[in-house]
């Protein structure tokens, strides 16, 4: 029974999402305001789904959904659009979400060629720290993803010649804000809890090495904007690199590299 | 001429000087930065993570310790002027954390000790250079239910349970007790007690009896599993992994070839060429880690100062920026 709902929900929220994407893209297209409320309405409506699913799979497994490679992508997915909401409530612009939502929607789609068997909690898992970590990585990562939709736009925009894409620089500077402080506490508990459990802080480990690698690009983002004043483009292009990084990090590594870390399936 | 100006001049000065205007140079650091992430990439691809640990490698993220510094010291009256007194507090901080960290993880580098040690149940084991006798005293272990891991899965070793009653005994007397396990350590004295994860196991005795009642008992450690003689044969033996009783098998060595020649179980000797050949003493051992960190005071107030630094850089540009954008509505464009 549970196994249906969740399918059912699941698949709904790709829908919603799909249906707010395009209403987003023709909003941006007519430049129409008024569409671009409705498409984050509707992106509202799938979020909650999407929250609504995790909750009955936190109920169902017994743990926070954050075990197996499909629950991990799928929650990550949750905190791309939930943190593009947040945005959304403060600046009502029409072109983020189209850059940002395909973000979400390339992991929603990801995650429907995982397993979404349910996997107990192992005993090494079940650790505040542990979770702390994986929360705050991905909030790093979720919120690095609206730097990089955020430096597309202004790309975009200043490629067209339209005025005004300086909302996208300053909107990508503060998220890069955001991400550098939640990575840099994802690192840092990370480190705590492998000593707790491996007796080791810092393995150099790939996936280790290679957040450490984004934290360091995350750095020189923010110290080439504070320090050198640097702005709009080169910004926009060093926020790219840093995204393929995040995304290299966060998929690549699994498949290219031997490691002990990963998720629990 | 004057004192002060003879120390200006100072060759040391000088040198000082030089080298400080290198250092705090951005087109210093970011080249010095671009290196280490390029260093660092390779590495990882590279199949010896040891090279993180190298002279090289250390001194690399020093530099880049030194060119943070030194810049810090630098920007002081700039960002003081443009931005004022709260900016410069976080970005000190925040920099003064991550200095803090570096030379954290150098110092760790070079001190400290790390014994991995493998010790068995209701046995004392002495470490040279530790101030005690580890005794472990029992080792309580619960395996998971077979199917939870996929057969060839990296975490099939982990044990639902791995609790290690531990006693450490000081001058012949206990001393401290206490319960480690994988994710809880011990703590005394500033050195950790932890149980490895994936080093655990059985060790055991084969007793083996002649015709005439004699005995020989042959002590079996996994780690380094022993050769022995029953007649003339050679032997080896070593544990069946498995749920259920404990089950030793006999092999032996024919050409090169090894060969099995049968299984004993508790109270099910094997006969063989006049021999019987029986299950002793079973006991439990685990790999422990033994460590002091030196540094970890280092790393701990290092972390916090960058965290605090990037809150209190945070929340005072936040308020800043509240201020301005009162003072001058309608500035940002919000609708693109």
């Amino acid at each position: 029974m549970y196994e249906i709902v969740e399918q059912l929900l699941f698949y709904l929220a790709i829908l919603l999402y799909v249906i707010a994407w395009g209403w987003h893209l023709r909003g941006w297209q007519l430049g129409s305001a008024k569409q671009t409320a409705t498409a984050i309405r509707i992106l509202w409506v799938g979020w909650a789904v999407h929250v609504f699913l995790m909750g009955i799979r936190w109920y169902q497994a017994g743990h926070i959904p954050l075990i197996t490679a499909f629950e991990f992508v799928v929650f990550f997915a949750m905190l791309v659009i939930g943190v593009f909401l947040l945005f959304s409530l403060k600046e009502k612009n029409r072109m983020l979400g189209v850059f940002l939502l395909p973000v979400g929607l390339f992991l929603m789609f990801y995650a429907t060629l995982l397993s979404r068997d349910i996997q107990p909690e192992l005993a090494i898992f079940n650790s505040l720290l542990l979770k702390f970590h994986v929360l705050t990585t991905l909030l790093g990562y979720a919120a690095w993803s609206t730097t990089f939709a955020a430096s597309i736009s202004f790309l975009y925009l200043e490629r067209k010649g339209k005025s005004s894409p300086g909302l996208f620089d300053r909107m990508a500077y503060r998220a890069a804000f955001f991400a550098f402080c939640f990575l840099t506490l994802g690192i840092i508990t990370g480190a705590l809890w492998g000593d707790r459990v491996f007796g080791q802080l810092w393995f150099w480990d790939p996936k280790e090495t290679w957040s450490f690698i984004t934290w360091l690009i995350f750095l020189a983002y923010l110290h080439a904007r504070y320090t050198l004043d640097w702005k709009g483009r080169r910004a926009a292009i060093l926020a790219i690199i840093g995204f393929l990084a995040v995304i290299f990090t966060y998929v690549g590594v699994d498949f290219l590299l031997p490691q002990i870390h990963g998720t629990q399936s | 001429m004057k004192a002060r100006d003879k120390l200006t001049h100072h060759p040391v000065t000088a040198a000082f000087k030089a080298v400080f205007s290198f250092f705090s140079s951005l087109k210093t650091a970011i080249p010095l930065l671009v290196i280490t992430i390029i260093v660092t990439i390779g590495i990882s691809l590279l199949p010896t993570p040891d090279l993180f640990r190298s002279w090289w490698y250390l001194g690399l993220l020093g530099l880049n310790g030194v060119s943070l510094t030194f810049i810090t010291i630098q920007h002081i009256p700039l960002i003081l002027r443009k931005k004022g007194r709260n900016a410069l507090i976080g970005v000190v901080v925040t920099h003064l954390g991550i200095l803090i960290l570096i030379v954290g993880a150098i110092y760790g580098g070079m001190s400290g000790f790390r014994y991995e040690v493998r010790v068995i149940e209701d046995e004392m084991t002495i470490v040279p250079g530790l101030p005690f006798v580890i005794h472990l005293e029992k080792l309580e272990v619960e395996e998971y239910p077979e199917g939870t891991f996929a057969p060839s899965s990296q975490q099939s070793a982990l044990k639902k349970k791995q609790d290690s009653h531990i006693t450490l005994v000081k001058n012949g007397q206990p001393w401290v007790s206490f319960v480690a396990k994988p994710g809880a350590p011990g703590y005394v004295d500033g050195i950790t007690v932890l149980p490895a994860l994936n080093d655990i196991g059985w060790t055991f005795e084969v007793i083996i009896t002649d015709g005439q009642g004699r005995q020989k008992i042959i002590p079996v450690k996994p780690w380094s599993p022993p050769v022995f003689n029953v007649g003339e044969k050679p032997m080896m033996v070593h544990n069946l992994l498995g749920e259920g009783e404990f089950t030793a098998q006999l092999l032996t060595m024919k050409d090169a070839e090894v060969l099995p020649v049968g299984v004993i179980t508790q109270g099910h000797p094997l006969e063989m060429d006049g021999f019987s050949i029986s299950l002793g003493d079973i006991r439990r051992y685990t790999s422990l880690m033994v460590y002091d960190r030196p540094h970890a005071p280092l790393l701990v107030t290092g972390c916090l100062a960058m965290m605090l630094g990037l809150i209190w850089h945070f929340y005072f540009r936040h308020r800043e920026r509240g201020r301005k954008k009162g003072t001058s509505r309608g500035e940002n464009d919000t609708h693109v």
